[in-house]
């Protein structure tokens, strides 16, 4: 750390001690399920208009002045609890929460915690757990989180039935995925049509579209915390369901009760099984199936000290008969200390792995050729949770991050076409350190700050390229491994206020500038597993955003409605995209094929939810711009993104009807993406090639759909309780364009026509879940 | 990788099974005229054929309406200047007797009004094409006979190729292109990939194929290569592009100087 930045932070760890003269005390203790702690329980002291937050082992302490309070305790999941506190000594008091699995009479969505909390500056934030996911039609006969996120205000579907996201104008790399804090590279299955995280092994997420704490960075435009489950640590049980596409199984159990537990899930769809049963020899040799298994062990060692083991393991695999394969997947691993100093400091230290590969292989009987390519990272991160005053909360820590990119290897074996290539690894390290305080200034002024140094640097060995701006190499020179090639120095400030107008409304403010280092560049619409990562290099600079965003949230009608209204304006620097006519392959001269350029996002967004009853929905809607300038693209003018979606509403409701049955209902609309069609033709090489002008003035046509679910609570047995969830996705069977294409007309080879390619109409799904 | 590239496009359909087509109606605009160029010098007689037309709107009809008058001209490494003279169909200009020579370079203007498209191509080296087979494998949708083209490739130089297959005298409209990147000094065994996998496409029993092997230059072979990009008016490219011309004024198209060789086989 230079000594400039140390002093930037310095003043920020030790800002806002408030010390207090009047007579307090203080009230502690730990906040606990019959599973064990919670993690993130919030406290409410009704008559002090006052937060206080549960460490992640539960515990927490307030001091408090003299009198009679009302603590309100909530936590996601959970029943909340009202209990009269008297503060006239020191005491510890504890409490025991309820689980609300079975009561659907709150969807608890982003209420929980201080996400949105009306005096909590923290802004654009959104959480969704798996309790509430149960509440919205599945797709596919699975409950996926990334599909969930899709239907809140400001988040995209990057397409039909997919499971990749736009944020708030970015693209689909810009988002920081963490599964238990580390970052997930490719987090779809089956080229984007599930996400790889399994829903029986997911607790919640949480998703930041702007104001991101600062212990976040490293992508763009959003983060995507998505916390696994813990094992129950009091008594053994198994659950699992049985779709039409895929089963999953999962056990989990104390290892010894009450002190540690452990979780193990696993997934696997079985498309290739009903490719299988067809009579075609020609389908039945075809593979396609994707696994995951996710594992994860808690300990807690004594009071004060917890220690978290997780792994993930997923892979996809297609083939086609013999002749082609491909196969991909993540692998990571990680420990976790958390460790609590006192009840005002505690420590969160995690070391992590993460992988993510993909294999293509071709074996057509002349040519045996396998291409392979790899990324992988090595992380620590050190992060401190300070309780400094009642009214201020300090976090600060630091994180290292090794990355080796491993871009294409090409092998063969016996005769072949090929020659073996090994394209230069590719190796950096990127190191953040930040501090941030949450300060509740006055009663009704809360201010969060924050700052992110990141250093990233690219180290040798290899050959790094000078690339003009015609895509000319003008110079090349050699770095020794582990040498320093070059390194950027960022600085990321996060601001974020919050004014509270009266009981039921306030109005926030934030600047939030993110810096992203690993960039992934793509050509295609899908989401692919050629789609290829590219650290930051000598050409290839830090993309940086800033973004700015103003918001306001009122609670109507006793809290049984919800209204947040956000906007934002975001600019962005150093967007990367390939050249017209680029050639991607080669990795060691990818940096000819690429263009650089700025893009700027603003937008408005509104939520309007109903909380309580036994009918609960929300609806968004998303009012939004989102264009690119790249020299050498489009004339150098600007253009309209592909995700650039003018409107975009959703509009999800669930009811309860009875004990047994609850039904859901989703339906959602959005202008077309921005797409380039023709604005001409002409004859070559004897057929019709088509002409383009300028990118993306056009639309497709505009996408709605409806999505119908219902779940039915079969007979409970002791220990033992199923459910059956059916769903019908695209339930009046629009014919949604996936994609246009245009060619000579069939019946008539001197015109030309235009076909819409449509996928799921009217599919429905049936599921079958039990848990013992 | 050519193969790659046809690979992950098959995967997409593979995955897209369960979808379906129909055409519909799009409100296309029209934007101004360009010239369109389609330039070829090869090394055999008859070879040199230039086509020039224009642009015209989506609506319009498919057939060639060439542009007549204009003044075509190539230039070979030693100053002499050929003018190709319009044939009997309007806008294709064509010379019985000029051959070019491979390693040569070639000049190519176009004058037609005010405007004036030039080009400059290098043809290469023969490659000699050593056989020309079928070979069955097996994709999803089943065996499929698959033309094969053999040839070795010079080692230490950089080759690129383009491959022209006529299925019973009709061109097959599969534009196929590839480079010695990863086949350095290899002998290739080079699969012609059909336009779409359709069952007419197929190769069946009793076909005549034909199959042209041209060795070509690097910015013919870049055209020929980002025709991917939506030129053909497929694909799931995120932004559809033209391909990328190596004539300079602001036409679209190409000039190609290449050599050609070919080789028949009757499909059994």
């Amino acid at each position: 750390m230079t000594s400039k930045t140390f002093k930037l932070l310095v003043p920020l760890l030790f800002t806002c001690f408030l010390s207090f003269a009047q007579q307090t005390f203080k009230i502690s203790g730990r906040v606990k399920s019959s599973d064990g702690a919670i993690e993130a329980a919030t406290i409410h002291i009704v008559e002090e208009k006052r937060n206080v937050m549960a460490d992640s082992l539960g515990y927490y302490e307030v001091e408090l002045k003299a009198g009679n309070y009302t603590f309100v305790v909530s936590a996601v999941g959970m029943n909340t609890l009202r209990k009269s506190v008297k503060a006239n000594k020191n005491h510890s008091i504890d409490f025991a929460m309820e689980d609300s699995a079975n009561k659907l009479d709150e969807i608890v969505i982003s209420t929980a915690r201080d996400d949105r909390s009306l005096a909590s500056p923290q802004m654009g934030a959104e959480r969704l757990t798996m309790k509430a996911i149960k509440n919205i039609p599945l797709i596919f006969g699975e409950r996926d989180v990334m599909k969930a996120i899709q239907l809140l205000p400001g988040i995209k579907s990057a397409g039909e039935g997919g499971a990749g996201i736009y944020v708030r104008g970015g693209s689909a790399d810009q988002n920081l995925v963490l599964m238990d804090d580390v970052p997930v590279y490719n987090a779809a299955h089956l080229l984007g049509f599930f996400s790889t995280f399994n829903p029986d092994a997911v607790e919640d997420i949480t998703v930041y579209k702007t104001g991101m704490p600062s212990q976040y960075g490293g992508r763009l435009s959003s983060v995507l915390d998505i916390k696994m489950r813990q094992g129950d640590a009091e008594k053994f049980s198994a659950s699992g369901g049985i779709g039409l596409i895929s089963s999953k199984l999962t056990l989990e159990g104390p290892i010894k009760k009450e002190k540690s537990s452990f979780l193990v899930s696993a997934r696997r769809t079985y498309v290739d099984a009903l490719l299988k049963l067809s009579p075609d020899s020609t389908i039945n040799q075809n593979t396609m199936y994707f696994y995951d298994v996710n594992g994860r062990a808690d300990f807690q060692l004594g009071e004060n000290d917890k220690l978290t083991f997780s792994g993930y393991l997923g892979s996809d695999k297609l083939g086609i008969a013999k002749t082609f394969g491909l196969s991909w997947g993540n692998a990571i691993a990680s420990a976790q200390w958390k460790h609590l100093y006192s009840s005002k400091l505690n420590s969160t230290t995690t070391a992590s792995f993460t992988r993510y590969q993909n294999k293509i292989e071709i074996n057509t009987g002349i040519d045996n050729v396998q291409i392979y390519s790899q990324l992988n990272d090595w992380s620590l991160k050190h992060n401190f949770f300070w309780q400094a005053s009642d009214k201020n909360l300090i976090k600060f820590g630091f994180n290292s991050i090794y990355h080796k990119v491993t871009p294409g290897e090409i092998s063969s074996e016996g005769v072949s076409s090929y020659n073996p290539v090994n394209y230069q690894e590719r190796f950096s390290l990127e190191n953040a350190v930040f501090a941030s305080s949450d300060w509740q200034a006055t009663e009704k002024f809360n201010i969060g700050f924050g700052l992110r140094l990141t250093g990233f640097s690219v180290l040798g060995g290899g050959d790094f390229l000078t690339v003009d701006p015609q895509g000319k190499v003008t110079n090349t020179t050699y770095y020794k491994k582990g040498e320093f090639v070059k390194t950027y120095l960022n600085l990321e400030p996060r601001l974020s206020l919050s004014y509270l107008l009266n009981a039921q409304s306030s109005l926030k403010a934030s600047y939030v500038r993110n810096v992203q280092n690993m960039h992934m560049i793509s050509n295609s619409t899908s989401s692919r597993p050629s789609d290829k990562w590219l650290p930051s290099s000598l050409m290839v600079k830090p993309e940086v955003s800033d973004q700015f965003a103003v918001g306001y949230y009122r609670n109507l009608f006793d809290n049984a409605f919800e209204l947040n209204v956000e906007s934002y304006y975001k600019t962005m620097d150093n967007q990367i995209d390939y050249r017209d006519g680029a050639e991607t392959f080669n990795s060691d001269n990818i940096e000819t094929q690429l263009l650089y350029g700025i893009g700027r996002a603003y937008g408005l967004e509104v939520l309007f939810k109903k909380k309580k009853g036994d009918f609960t929905g929300w609806l968004s809607y998303t009012l939004s711009k989102t264009e690119r300038q790249i020299d050498g693209i489009n004339g150098g003018n600007w253009y309209n993104a592909r995700q650039d979606r003018t409107h975009e509403l959703a509009l999800v409701g669930s009811y309860q009807l009875n004990k047994k049955w609850s039904l859901s209902a989703s339906w959602i609309y959005y202008t077309g993406d921005a797409i380039t069609f023709p604005t001409g033709k002409y004859n070559m090489d004897g057929q019709v090639f088509f002409y383009y002008t300028d990118r993306n003035t056009y639309r497709m046509p505009s996408y709605h759909r409806l999505d119908l679910g219902a779940n039915l609570q079969l007979k409970k047995r002791k220990n033992f309780s199923s459910e059956l969830s059916f769903s019908l996705y695209n339930a009046y069977g629009r014919k949604n364009a996936y994609m246009i294409n245009f060619r000579e007309a069939e019946n008539d080879p001197s015109k030309t026509e235009v076909v819409r390619t449509t996928l799921f109409q009217f599919l429905p799904s049936i599921s079958y879940n039990f848990k013992f | 990788m050519n193969n790659l590239k046809y690979i992950l496009s098959l995967i997409a359909v593979v995955f897209c099974l369960s979808s379906c087509e129909d055409v519909i109606e799009l409100d296309l605009d029209t934007a101004s005229e360009k010239y369109v160029i389609e330039a070829n010098l090869t090394d055999q007689a008859n070879g040199a054929k230039i086509l020039l037309s224009k642009t015209k709107s989506f609506k319009s009809s498919n057939d060639f309406v060439g542009v007549s008058g204009a003044v075509v001209e190539i230039e070979d490494q030693q100053g002499n200047v050929t003018r190709i003279t319009e044939s009997t169909n309007k806008g294709i200009y064509t010379h019985s007797t000029l051959k070019g020579i491979p390693t040569q370079t070639y000049k190519l203007k176009i004058t037609v009004g005010a405007e004036v498209f030039t080009s400059t191509c290098v043809m290469p080296a023969v490659v000699p094409l050593e056989d020309v087979y079928q070979y069955e494998l097996s994709l999803f949708d089943g065996p499929r006979i698959f033309t094969h083209v053999k040839y070795t490739d010079p080692i230490g130089v950089k080759n690129f190729y383009r491959f022209i297959e006529y299925k019973n005298n009709v061109y097959t409209k599969s534009i196929m292109a590839s480079t010695d990147e990863f086949t350095d000094g290899k002998q290739v065994n080079q699969t012609i990939f059909p336009y779409e996998f359709t069952d007419e496409t197929k190769l069946k029993k009793g076909d005549k194929i034909k199959l042209e092997f041209l060795t070509i230059d690097e910015p013919v072979y870049k055209y020929w290569f980002s025709v991917d990009n939506g030129a053909q008016g497929t694909g799931d490219s995120a932004a559809p592009v033209n391909p990328v011309t190596n004539i300079k004024g602001g036409a679209v198209g190409y000039f190609s100087a290449h050599t050609i060789q070919s080789k028949e086989y009757t499909v059994k």
